[in-house]
C-alpha cells in the first residue's frame, strides 16, 4: 500500500487550495510546495512570476495555514529558465508560435514535484489541474481523462506525462465542475486571489512579449521583408516575422476589399502570406516530436478527435503515423489556424491519447 | 510529533521568574513613570531598579543604560546617533562585512548622505583581523562598529584589541553585544567600548524590548523626539513591564552565566563531535576555539538546502537554515560567504543553537535524524 502523503503543488490559486482541501478530507497527509519559477521580464524586478509572486506565495501559505499542514517553496528558477523559458523563446526562433505550458508540465512541474516527494517519502503528486487519472487494469496503464467539467478541462496542457508520472499523481479536482470547487472554496473559506485567474505567459506578468523577443533575438529576426498573397503577390511591407501569428488579422498594413489574416510565415523567405478567412482553414498537417500516455506510438492509422490549441472544439480527424515520432493529421473538415509550434493533442472521447507539435508548413 | 527547538540564538522563550515579575506591571502598577504622582512615581522606580540590575550585570554606572525597544533599534542608533551628532564633518565608519544587518543597512544609509564606510573582510572563521583594522583607520574616522560575536557562526570578534586600537585612536568604538551577553562573561568598565547594544527576548526576557550602554560623554543625535524620556536619547513613554522583565532576565543571565555556559559548552561540544564524527561531509563553520557556548554551524554536503530545511522542519526540529529572501528561496547568508563557507545546490548550512533548555537527549534526538534524513535523500537520489 503506498503511503498517504502526497505533496500538493500550491500556486496561490482557488484550484490547488481546494485540491489540498479535497485530499485532506480523504485522509491524505499533506506537504504543501510552491515552486518558485522566476520571470523574464525586462523591467529588473526578480520575481514576479505570476504563480510565485510574493502576493501568490502569500496567498499559497495562508491557505496552508487555514488547513494546518506544512508548506515550503523551492527556488527552481534555473530549472524553469533553463526547461521553460529557454525553449520558448527557441521556438520563437523558428518563427513557430510556442505553447510553455506544454513543456512546463511534464519536464518542469512534475519533474520537481516528483523529486520532493522523493525526497520527503511522499508517494503522490497532486495538483489543481482539471483532469483525471484512471488505471485501466486491462491494459495495466495509465489513462489521462478530460476533466469532468468540459469547459474547463485542462487534459491538453498535460499530454506529454508519461506513465511514470501518472502513476504518482493525483488530480482532486478534475473530478468536479468548477463552479462546485467555488462553492468548496467558499465553504471552506479558503482566500481567493482578487488577480485575474490565470494569464498567458505566467513569466512575462508586465512586459509585452514583443519587447522581451526583441530583447533575446537577433535583429535578423525581426528585418523587414515582403507580405504576400497565397499566390506570392507582394501586397506590401512586413515589420519581422516575430510580429506576426496565423490568424492575425490587425496591423497588417494592407487594405484589401474584405479582411485579411495571416494564413502562414515562411522563415526562409521571410514572407508572411495573407489571406482571406477561407483561406486559413487547411485539412491536414503534420505533427512531430510525438508524446503517447501509454508510452507506444501507435503503428496503424486510426480515427479519434484533435484538439490543435487548448481553446479548440476537438475535432474528428484520421491520424497516420509517419515513422518515429512524426505523424499526419487529416481532418474530417477543415480546421481554423492551424498554427506551427502549437500542439495537436489527440483523444479517444475522454481519453487523452497524446500529441505532437505543428511542423511548420514551410518543412513539408 | 516531537518538536526540538534549537534555534536559541534566533530568540529564546520567556522565563517564568521572568513572566512572574513582568505580571504586576499590566493591570496593577501602570502609571505612566513621567507622572509625578504616586502612581507614575511606583512605574518609575521600577524601570530605575531594572536599570541598575543592567548596569550592574555589564559593570557601568546606571546613568549610561538605555532602554529601547530591540537590539534593531540600538544598533541603528548608535550608527546613525553618531553619524548625524558629526554630521557637518561627515567622516569615516569601520566595521566589518559579517556584521548584522541593523547595523549593516544603517551604514548603508549613511552613506547615501556622503558618509565613507569600510567593511573589514574577514578570515576562514569569521574573524577580523585587528591589523587590518589599524590600517583601515583615517584622520576622519570616528566610529568602529564591530559585533561581539556572531549570530551565525559564533566567532568571538578580539574585541580587546580592537577596543585598545580605538582607545589608541580616540575613536569611539560600538559592538553589537546581543549574542554575547548571557553567554560570556562582560566587563565593560574593563573593556574600553564606548557603545554596547542587547535585547530582552535573546536572553529569556520579553520580545520588544532592549538596552544599550552608551559611555558618559558620547555624544548621540536622537532618532525619536519628544518628551526627553530617558535622558533625551529616546522619547516616548517607556515600556515598563518589558523593562522591568529584561532587568530579571539580565540577573538571571548574570547568576547561571558560570554553570549556564559550562553546562551548555559541555552539551555543545558532544553536539559538535557526534555530528562530525558520525556524518560523513560535515564541517563546522566558524571559529574552532574562540566561539561562543551554543552556536553550532555545519555545512552538510550531499542535500540541497531546501531538502534538509523541509525534512527538519517535517521531524520537528526547529534550527535555522539561512533566511529566505522575499522570493522565498534559501541563500546562504552574508556571513558565510564573507567567510568564503563552500557553497553549492548540494550543500545545505544550518545554524544549530543551543540553550538553556537543551538537554542531551534532544541533541542525540538531532543528529539521529540529520542521519536518517542524510540516508533517506542519498537512497532518494539513487531511485
Amino acid at each position: 500500500m503506498p503511503s498517504k502523503r502526497v505533496i500538493v503543488g500550491l500556486s496561490g490559486g482557488v484550484d490547488s487550495a481546494v485540491a489540498a482541501a479535497l485530499l485532506q478530507k480523504e485522509g491524505y497527509e499533506i506537504i504543501g510546495i510552491s515552486l518558485i519559477m522566476g520571470s523574464a521580464n525586462l523591467t529588473g524586478i526578480k520575481d514576479n512570476n505570476q504563480y510565485s509572486s510574493p502576493e501568490s506565495l502569500q496567498l499559497a501559505r495562508s491557505v496552508a495555514e487555514k488547513l494546518n499542514f506544512p508548506y515550503y517553496t523551492y527556488d527552481c528558477s534555473e530549472p524553469f529558465r533553463r526547461e521553460v523559458i529557454q525553449p520558448f523563446i527557441r521556438a520563437y526562433r523558428r518563427a513557430t508560435t510556442p505553447n510553455p505550458c506544454l513543456l512546463c508540465n511534464p519536464y518542469f512541474k512534475w519533474k520537481a514535484l516528483l523529486s520532493a516527494a522523493k525526497k520527503h517519502n511522499a508517494f503522490w503528486v497532486a495538483t489543481g489541474h482539471y483532469s483525471r487519472v484512471i488505471y485501466d487494469s486491462q491494459s495495466q496503464l495509465f489513462q489521462l481523462w478530460r476533466g469532468r467539467d468540459p469547459q474547463k478541462d485542462q487534459s491538453y496542457f498535460l499530454y506529454r506525462l508519461n506513465q511514470k508520472q501518472l502513476q504518482h499523481t493525483i488530480f482532486p479536482v478534475g473530478r468536479y465542475k468548477k463552479r462546485d470547487i467555488i462553492q468548496l472554496a467558499l465553504k471552506l473559506n479558503i482566500p481567493q486571489s482578487a488577480a485575474k485567474e490565470s494569464q498567458d505567459l505566467c513569466f512575462l506578468p508586465d512586459t509585452s512579449l514583443k519587447a522581451f523577443l526583441k530583447q533575446e533575438l537577433p535583429p535578423s529576426l525581426f528585418k523587414n521583408g515582403y507580405i504576400l498573397d497565397t499566390n506570392g503577390k507582394i501586397l506590401g511591407q512586413h515589420e519581422g516575422l516575430l510580429n506576426y501569428t496565423i490568424g492575425q488579422r490587425k496591423g497588417l498594413g494592407v487594405s484589401m476589399g474584405q479582411p485579411f489574416y495571416v494564413i502562414s510565415l515562411n522563415q526562409k523567405e521571410n514572407t508572411v502570406i495573407i489571406g482571406p478567412e477561407s483561406e486559413l482553414y487547411r485539412k491536414e498537417f503534420i505533427i512531430d516530436k510525438c508524446s503517447w500516455i501509454s508510452g507506444e506510438p501507435p503503428l496503424s492509422q486510426f480515427d479519434c478527435q484533435v484538439k490543435i490549441r487548448y481553446k479548440h472544439d476537438a475535432a474528428p480527424a484520421r491520424l497516420e503515423p509517419q515513422g518515429n515520432s512524426t505523424c499526419k493529421i487529416i481532418f474530417e473538415s477543415p480546421q481554423k489556424a492551424i498554427t506551427p509550434g502549437q500542439s495537436a493533442v489527440c483523444y479517444k472521447d475522454q481519453i487523452l491519447l497524446g500529441g505532437g507539435f505543428i511542423v511548420p508548413y514551410s518543412d513539408y | 510529533m516531537k518538536r526540538v527547538y534549537i534555534d536559541y540564538n534566533a530568540t529564546t522563550p520567556v522565563r517564568q521568574e521572568v513572566v512572574k515579575i513582568m505580571q504586576p506591571y499590566y493591570s496593577e502598577i501602570y502609571g505612566n513613570p513621567s507622572s509625578i504622582h504616586i502612581f507614575g512615581q511606583e512605574s518609575r522606580a521600577a524601570i530605575e531598579e531594572a536599570r541598575w540590575k543592567v548596569a550592574r550585570a555589564l559593570n557601568v554606572e546606571n546613568s549610561e543604560i538605555c532602554f529601547n525597544s530591540c537590539a534593531t533599534e540600538g544598533n541603528n542608533y548608535a550608527l546613525k546617533g553618531l553619524a548625524f551628532s558629526n554630521y557637518e564633518s561627515k567622516g569615516h565608519i569601520i566595521t566589518s562585512l559579517v556584521e548584522h544587518n541593523s547595523v549593516l543597512q544603517p551604514c548603508r544609509y549613511l552613506q547615501r548622505f556622503g558618509f565613507d564606510v569600510t567593511y573589514l573582510e574577514v578570515d576562514q572563521y569569521g574573524a577580523i583581523d585587528p591589523e587590518a583594522l589599524r590600517k583601515a583607520i583615517r584622520r576622519e574616522t570616528f566610529l568602529i562598529a564591530l559585533m561581539y560575536a556572531n549570530n551565525e557562526v559564533g566567532t568571538i570578534q578580539p574585541v580587546e584589541k580592537i577596543a585598545q586600537i580605538a582607545r589608541e585612536h580616540n575613536i569611539t568604538f560600538f559592538t553589537d553585544g546581543v549574542q554575547a551577553i548571557g553567554k560570556i562573561k562582560l566587563d565593560l568598565e574593563k573593556l574600553p567600548v564606548d557603545i554596547f547594544t542587547l535585547s530582552g527576548h535573546k536572553i529569556y526576557g520579553p520580545k520588544g524590548v532592549g538596552a544599550m550602554f552608551i559611555r558618559k560623554g558620547s555624544k548621540l543625535a536622537s532618532l525619536l523626539h519628544g518628551g526627553g524620556h530617558e535622558r533625551a536619547h529616546r522619547a516616548g513613554t517607556e515600556n515598563v513591564q518589558g523593562i522591568v522583565g529584561l532587568g530579571e532576565a539580565v540577573t538571571l543571565s548574570l547568576n547561571e552565566l558560570d554553570s549556564e555556559s559550562q553546562r551548555i559548552n559541555e552539551l555543545t561540544q558532544h553536539f559538535i563531535h557526534r555530528l562530525l564524527g558520525e556524518i560523513p561531509r560535515t564541517k563546522l563553520n566558524g571559529h574552532p576555539l574562540n566561539r561562543l557556548p551554543g552556536t553550532v554551524n555545519i555545512s552538510f554536503e550531499g542535500i540541497s538546502k531546501e531538502d534538509l530545511f523541509i525534512q527538519l522542519d517535517l521531524h520537528g526540529i526547529a534550527a535555522s537554515s539561512g533566511s529566505a529572501c522575499s522570493s522565498g528561496s534559501i541563500k546562504p547568508s552574508h556571513v558565510l560567504k564573507a567567510m568564503r563557507v563552500k557553497d553549492s545546490d548540494n550543500i545545505a548550512h544550518v545554524r544549530f543553537s543551543l540553550g538553556h533548555y537543551s538537554t542531551e537527549t534532544e541533541v542525540n534526538y538531532v543528529v539521529d535524524t540529520i542521519q536518517h534524513i542524510l540516508e533517506n535523500n542519498k537512497q532518494s537520489v539513487n531511485l
